[in-house]
């Protein structure tokens, strides 16, 4: 197993009160798979991809990554915050380039994998642009091509493509399985959009809110390659979709009336 | 209803005088800059009539001068070539004194910002000299430095210094964590963060800064040049009263002002090309 979330629990203080935000939380990841973690707002979602990525530490259990316990900044995952997170001071080509620059990669090849990256999400022409001038549908993308660019070994995002309109989605959602089929990455996915999670998805985590813990783990047995385009018509996809939402509905209502 | 947006507009000025700007005039054509520039130069000429009118007939000239004799004295001292001996005086001292000043400032807003720790030791010994009236060390200044220009230039870099380190402070700590933390996971090293992630950001705060800073750096060379000096405008003042010579005083005030608004519009360039990506962030 790739990354291992063993009784993980969270604990935050907001006003000076405990909140309990993640309670013996357990499931792994293997290596090269894709598993996708939906749930209502509020069930600890992106804490998770922020213990994996050693930005916070669990207040109990552990988390594990590659069988050691993930005790720093973990430089093997790549992250894309739900926030863009773009330097606003640097152009696209600066903010996407940023891994190679830190990681003393020659000007003519970084260029040339900066912008093939730039070009791969739609923005081509908007190399010299800052992110102020950009949409926050195009200031996502480049957030993606920031992450693609310098190819880490794990990605871990956070509703890359909430941002998006439907088609550009699709679109995005058929690069980044190409891009997964050809490299073999490990990919955890945070998103609330179930039809994105089971397209994508080898397994879907279901989480319960309030404290966030796994409510259902489904296997998406769906063959590869997928078409993106297609799949969500298939009768199979159909079935799989229902149990999740049937999963999912419950904590939603419970949420609304919180 | 004219007079009742006037009358708010009095109470509520800042808000209000926006609001009137944008929808009263197109701001930044090119009839808005002419018409702008006009009613400014009105409005010098009517305050310099008034003045020139005023002196002689309503007030003694020996009190206030005249506009036409301050120009009379600029004019003898460019001829006689001690206006530029004098403005070179305490230009020196006031930009050696600001480049010193903000160098550090920066330098060690930089430092404490990224180590608490030694930010919360350093704390209350900074407060306490901050808070002391800075130019009240020019007299022990002059005592360690002499009446040359090194003295002014100390104290102009001391004021300076706290300006700048104050609000270099500020926007190290404002630094964006999720940008660092972007950085971070990228495999940065400390120096990447820095150069990467916190110094951008703070540039915006470390601007404000040097721009407040500008008027103080001349307030540091002239208070020097007043209490223990025979050169500089601060000289050139004092000199002047000493002589009841008013037209002197207020010609040196001229040059004065000429200065700080010059520098002000170099830090505002400076501050355009620096920061462009704010420019476009609309």
């Amino acid at each position: 197993m790739l990354i291992e979330y063993r009784a993980l629990g969270k604990r935050f203080w907001k006003g000076g009160k405990p909140v309990q935000a993640i309670d013996n939380l357990s499931f792994s990841v293997a290596k090269g798979e894709f598993v996708s973690v939906v749930g209502p707002s509020g069930c600890g979602k992106s804490t998770l991809l922020n213990l994996a990525a050693g930005l916070m530490a669990p207040t109990s259990g552990e988390v594990r990554y590659a069988g050691e316990p993930v005790r720093d900044v973990n430089h093997r995952v790549g992250y894309m915050t739900q926030k863009d997170s773009l330097m606003p001071w640097r152009t696209v080509e600066g903010n996407v380039d940023l891994a190679l620059r830190i990681q003393g990669v020659a000007r003519g090849e970084r260029r040339d994998r900066t912008r093939h990256y730039i070009n791969l999400v739609g923005l081509g022409g908007f190399e010299q642009h800052y992110p102020g001038e950009l949409s926050g549908g195009m200031r996502k993308r480049v957030a993606l091509a920031r992450l693609l660019v310098y190819d880490p070994e794990t990605l871990l995002m956070d509703e890359p493509f909430g941002a998006l309109d439907a088609q550009l989605k699709m679109v995005m959602h058929e690069e980044l399985l190409a891009i997964r089929d050809r490299t073999n990455k490990t990919i955890v996915f945070v998103t609330h959009d179930l039809t994105e999670a089971v397209t994508l998805s080898d397994r879907v985590v279901v989480l319960a809110p309030r404290p966030g813990r796994v409510k259902l783990i489904h296997e998406v047995p769906l063959e590869r390659p997928r078409n993106v385009f297609q799949i969500r018509f298939t009768p199979r996809f159909g079935e799989i979709f229902e149990t999740l939402w049937s999963a999912i509905e419950q904590d939603m209502r419970k949420g609304e009336e919180v | 209803m004219s007079e009742k947006a006037g009358a708010l507009a009095a109470e509520v000025p800042s808000a209000r005088a926006a609001d009137d700007a944008l929808h009263d005039a197109p701001v930044g054509t090119f009839w808005f800059t002419v018409k702008l520039w006009l009613a400014r130069l009105v409005l010098l000429a009517v305050l310099l009539g008034a003045w020139e009118w005023a002196s002689g007939t309503i007030i003694d000239p020996f009190w206030v001068s005249a506009p036409s004799q301050v120009l009379d004295r600029l004019r003898e001292w460019i001829v006689t070539g001690s206006l530029w001996f004098h403005l070179g005086i305490t230009l020196q001292e006031t930009i050696a004194g600001f480049v010193s000043g903000s160098v550090a400032g920066m330098a060690l807003g930089f430092l404490l910002g990224r180590n608490e720790f030694l930010a919360r030791v350093l704390d209350p010994f900074i407060l306490s000299i901050y808070s002391l009236p800075k130019v009240a060390l020019a007299p022990l200044f002059i005592l360690w430095f002499g009446i040359g220009i090194a003295a002014k230039i100390v104290l102009s870099a001391v004021i300076v210094f706290f300006l700048v380190f104050y609000n270099t402070y500020a926007g190290v700590r404002d630094a964006d964590q999720d940008l660092i933390d972007v950085v971070r996971l990228m495999r940065g090293k400390r120096r990447h963060v820095l150069t990467i992630a916190v110094i951008p950001s703070a540039m915006v705060w470390v601007f404000t800064g040097l721009k407040i800073a500008v008027p103080y750096a001349l307030i540091g060379a002239v208070v020097g040049e007043m209490m223990a000096s025979n050169k500089g405008l601060g000289h050139l003042i004092e000199g002047s009263a000493g002589q009841f010579d008013t037209a002197g005083v207020f010609a040196a005030l001229l040059v004065l002002m000429a200065i700080s608004t010059t520098l002000h519009e170099l830090l505002n360039r400076l501050e355009r090309i620096v920061l462009r990506w704010k420019l476009v962030n609309r």
